[in-house]
């Protein structure tokens, strides 16, 4: 394997776990977030100061890097609980900017330049053995009858705590639990690229990390995955493809993701887990009203 | 013991009188039914005492005790439980996974323990798979377990919110107009539900504009009209009341 498929092989089993934390906040609980890169960023960057500054241990400085995107999550998870859709959206989006504003300031995070000179730790198997135990984790809670009030809170709030769920609970342990896994990523990345700075919080970051989950499949594990592989993979595909194309890989690329969605809006694996709903494509719904759910009921 | 008593409930919205002191007292076992025209307040009424709506005067108390300012969940907790007027199943999940969502109310396990597998889990799993299997046998959804909850026909996904209600353990259980949009046959298995139901010895708050369920299983009616509480009392008595006559069809000219 050359060097170039085994950072492409990296970055996309830190892509998975990032995205895994994002599919259980929005994919299976419904909660709308749009900072996912600042979990990512606090575990990136708590992780690399603990390796450079304190000279700890990676693996120490991956949990403690982690358990601080956890703590960043508890806080965000507060105004979830009065938030919601749209507005929850926004929130997340600043909690997203403020990270960003304070890697780009504080002294200790070295400003725009960033932390430079983080040893490099993360090898390809720490990277695939870490995406697949986040998996399986994610998975066994998610088959799990406690997985299931999560989706309870996704499907109707108001029911679920009419059915004695604490929906405050629920959600605020989906945001921990999502922003955890990104903080693993990113304190991953920290010590493969060995060199952050705050654009790595940026709020295209979060927006990436959302494409994926979306154009896997909200509410789908294997779509999670599926999806971040083909949003990591693609564009480096194309640009190996030839000169012309190469030149034109970004559009290419969003023309592909306009396509994707418009073909399967529920994305490439939604409603696998449920597959008696029937499948309505995006052209037979031009000019109607009615959403793909009502067609597909009847 | 009363197992719930409101008293003297008042709640507006803006200038709107939704209900002005109404009491009500539901005793434990009994069938009690609110009825009343339409915008009478039987709905708000229900979202007052589950704690949906917050009341600005009067008390409530459930089993003994003050529950304005719970949350709603803290009131199913406790023992109250509850379906929707309008249909509010969880839409994407089976028929058998809705009860047991309902069921983990009683959960003791974590979101961790969950991921892990632990021993505890999976032995709480079981009991709340096997819990709600024996609900709907019990409310008559065996065939329909592993269905997804919004491919039900509509009848049955009212059963189904019933099963629900149910799987919470309530000694109290608030039907938000039950048969509303069932056919005649459907209707009688209804009212057969609520008398076994009644004979677990739950108590049940009827809200409901069929005047045959009313009749047939209430103890008590409270009739409600513009907000406020017009009469009370065994069907017998109510169905003769000038006031709900009036309420109902108009006044005699």
């Amino acid at each position: 394997m050359s060097a170039y498929q085994q950072q492409i092989l990296i970055l996309t089993g830190i892509n998975v776990i990032s995205a895994l934390g994002l599919s259980l906040i929005s994919g299976f609980t419904g909660q709308l977030s749009l900072g996912h890169a600042g979990f990512f960023g606090v575990g990136a960057y708590i992780s690399a100061l603990l390796t450079t500054k304190a000279q700890l241990p990676f693996a120490l400085a991956l949990v403690v890097g982690a358990f601080s995107a956890g703590l960043a999550g508890l806080v965000v998870g507060f105004p979830t609980l009065r938030l919601k859709g749209d507005y929850l959206a926004i929130a997340t989006l600043g909690f997203g900017e403020i990270m960003r504003v304070l890697a780009l300031n504080l002294k200790i995070t070295g400003g725009p330049v960033g932390i430079r000179g983080i040893p490099h730790s993360t090898w390809p198997s720490t990277v695939i053995l870490l995406a697949v135990l986040a998996y399986l984790l994610l998975k066994k809670l998610i088959d799990s009858h406690v997985g299931k009030t999560f989706i309870a809170v996704r499907e109707d709030e108001t029911a679920a705590e009419a059915m004695g769920l604490d929906t405050a609970r629920v959600k605020i342990s989906a945001f921990v639990i999502g922003a955890i896994y990104a903080g693993v990523a990113g304190g991953l990345y920290a010590h493969y690229i060995r060199y952050i700075n705050p654009s790595i919080l940026g709020f295209m970051k979060s927006i990436e990390i959302l494409c994926m989950v979306v154009l896997g499949g909200m509410g789908s594990l294997p779509g999670t995955v599926a999806g971040t592989v083909i949003l990591t993979v693609t564009p480096e595909l194309l640009r190996s493809v030839s000169p012309l194309i190469s030149q034109y890989r970004q559009v290419i690329y969003g023309v592909l993701l306009i396509v994707l969605m418009l073909c399967r809006p529920q994305g490439l694996f939604g409603g696998a887990t449920y597959k008696r709903e029937r499948h309505v494509p995006a052209w037979k719904l031009w000019g109607r009203r009615e959403s793909a759910n009502d067609i597909a009921q009847r | 013991m009363t197992l719930l008593n409101a008293d003297s409930i008042s709640l507006s919205f803006g200038g709107v009188a939704a209900l002005s002191d109404v009491s009500l007292a539901i005793q434990p076992g009994e069938v009690h039914s609110l009825i009343g025209p339409n915008g009478a307040g039987k709905t708000t009424m229900f979202n007052v005492v589950t704690c949906i709506y917050r009341p600005q005067c009067g008390t409530l108390t459930f089993r003994g005790e003050n529950i304005i300012g719970l949350k709603p969940h803290q009131v199913t907790k406790m023992g109250m439980a509850r379906t929707f007027q309008n249909i509010r199943l969880f839409g994407s999940m089976t028929v058998l996974d809705n009860v047991i969502v309902a069921a983990c109310c009683r959960s003791t396990t974590g979101p961790l323990s969950a991921m892990l597998g632990t021993p505890g889990m999976k032995r709480e799993a079981q009991k709340f798979r096997e819990k709600a299997l024996n609900l709907l046998e019990f409310i008559g959804l065996s065939e329909h377990a592993e269905d997804v909850a919004s491919s039900l026909p509509y009848g049955l996904q009212r059963r189904l919110e019933i099963a629900r209600a149910l799987a919470t353990d309530p000694e109290l259980i608030l039907l938000d107009e039950p048969t509303a949009g069932m056919n005649d046959a459907e209707t009688m298995q209804l009212i057969q539900l609520i008398a076994e139901i009644r004979n677990t010895g739950k108590a049940v708050l009827l809200i409901e504009h069929d005047m045959k369920v009313v009749m047939n299983v209430s103890d008590k009616i409270t009739v409600l009209d513009r907000g406020k509480k017009i009469a009370e009392g065994p069907p017998s008595l109510v169905a003769k009341d000038p006031a709900v006559i009036k309420a109902y069809l108009g006044q005699e000219l």
